[in-house]
């Protein structure tokens, strides 16, 4: 009872904070519903994957060679595998996921104590 | 000057409304926000699959702004700017959590927007449940004017409530292959069960007094199971859980989930 009294006395009368929130909700949600919409509408070429930048520091256990992955293609590439090799040395890293259009780093470890010149290269990922 | 007052007091009772949805939205949504399933998922779901997990959020998060809601206001109007603010409540306080919480994935715009949305619905839902779970005045909520579709709303809403927690996380799959196929249908019956009598003690409003039970489980325990099958199949299939699986996987998946969201659902009218 007691609320259908406050449900009449508020009835008809709007709030200037709720149509100003209203009005950013409507806003966010739309903008949103616009970015998944032209994500999901697009047409979703797989993951491309490649290696764009090494950037080599030494370590305590030798020398650290950061790499970063860059996916041009639309959908999400997960576990990606990163391999590094120098003469007999092997190295890799995992990523978790790479979206589509969006890059991550790994860090692949050497122990030579002289400057590596290693070949990195991703050896495989799988569907989210 | 009392036009002016008045005026005030509405905004005064709006910002209270608003703390209190705040609060339902960090009630309900912080164990997901807390998941790591769903921070992969807002970047991994299939795009057209998180489209669709907002877009069908927003009927029921409008059926939610008319049975319980965080403020008093009734009506078409009332209700629609209700939703919005609750949307809003959701989108900025998972925004500001996860980033937080350093999370976010800001690779592309689409990962960043995928995980905060995901996470939006859910605590825009905890939002429009404040009135109910954060007044303190048992008396809160419309549910007595509830009809029988209202009934059967409040129960979805119940289930989802309860299980949308449980669905992303990687135990449900987990559970749903270690079972036995007898366990799985135990896990029917007494999901069956416990809906009805949790339903019929409970007693919907909609419900005749001298309803019999085999009335109330026609009317409110079998539609309300069937709520919660569907409502679990569309989580799994929005976080990718039952692709590749066969019907036997699929139905296991379904159940477990169902489980919950068949006591989530019995339970609607202390929940929401």
């Amino acid at each position: 009872m007691k609320m259908k009294s406050r449900e009449k006395s508020v009835r008809g009368q709007l709030s200037w904070l709720q149509c100003v929130c209203a009005v950013l909700g409507l806003i966010v949600t739309a903008v949103a519903i616009a970015v998944l919409a032209r994500s999901a509408l697009a047409d979703q070429r797989p993951p491309d994957l490649a290696i764009m930048s090494q950037t080599l520091r030494p370590v305590g256990a030798g020398w650290a060679l950061e790499v970063r992955v860059v996916n041009s293609g639309d959908m999400t590439a997960a576990a990606v595998e990163i391999e590094g090799r120098v003469d007999g040395e092997t190295s890799g890293a995992t990523l978790d996921y790479i979206p589509g259009h969006g890059e991550k780093r790994a860090t692949l470890v050497f122990s030579s104590a002289e400057r590596p010149r290693a070949r990195v290269r991703i050896t495989g990922w799988s569907d989210p | 000057m009392k036009t002016a007052d008045s005026g005030m007091g509405t905004e005064v009772d709006y910002l209270s409304d608003m703390g209190r949805a705040f609060g339902g939205a960090l009630l309900f949504s912080l164990p997901l926000m807390m998941t790591m399933e769903m921070w992969a998922l807002g970047v991994s779901a299939a795009p057209e699959r998180r489209l669709a997990f907002v877009i069908a959020a927003l009927p029921v998060l409008y059926g939610l702004a008319h049975y319980a809601g965080f403020s008093a206001r009734r009506g078409l109007v009332n209700n629609s700017l209700d939703t919005l603010v609750a949307l809003a409540v959701g989108f900025s306080a998972s925004a500001a959590l996860l980033a937080m919480f350093n999370v976010l994935d800001y690779s592309s715009l689409t990962s960043v927007v995928g995980q905060i949305s995901l996470q939006a619905v859910p605590a825009a839902l905890g939002a429009l449940v404040a009135r109910r779970q954060l007044s303190g005045d048992a008396e809160e909520g419309d549910e007595e004017e509830a009809s029988y579709p209202g009934e059967l709303f409040l129960m979805l809403a119940g289930a989802l409530f309860f299980a949308m927690n449980l669905a992303p996380t990687e135990e449900m799959r987990l559970i749903a292959y270690l079972t036995t196929p007898s366990g799985a249908l135990g896990l029917l019956v007494l999901s069956l069960l416990l809906l009805h009598i949790i339903v019929f003690e409970a007693g919907f409003a909609g419900q005749e007094e001298k309803e019999s039970p085999l009335r109330a489980f026609l009317d409110f325990t079998l539609p309300g199971y069937a709520l919660c099958l569907a409502a679990s199949f569309a989580m799994l299939w929005v976080f990718g859980a039952v692709d590749g699986h066969g019907a036997g996987a699929v139905m296991a998946n379904v159940v477990v989930l169902a489980f919950p969201a068949a006591l989530g659902a019995a339970a609607a009218r202390l929940l929401v």
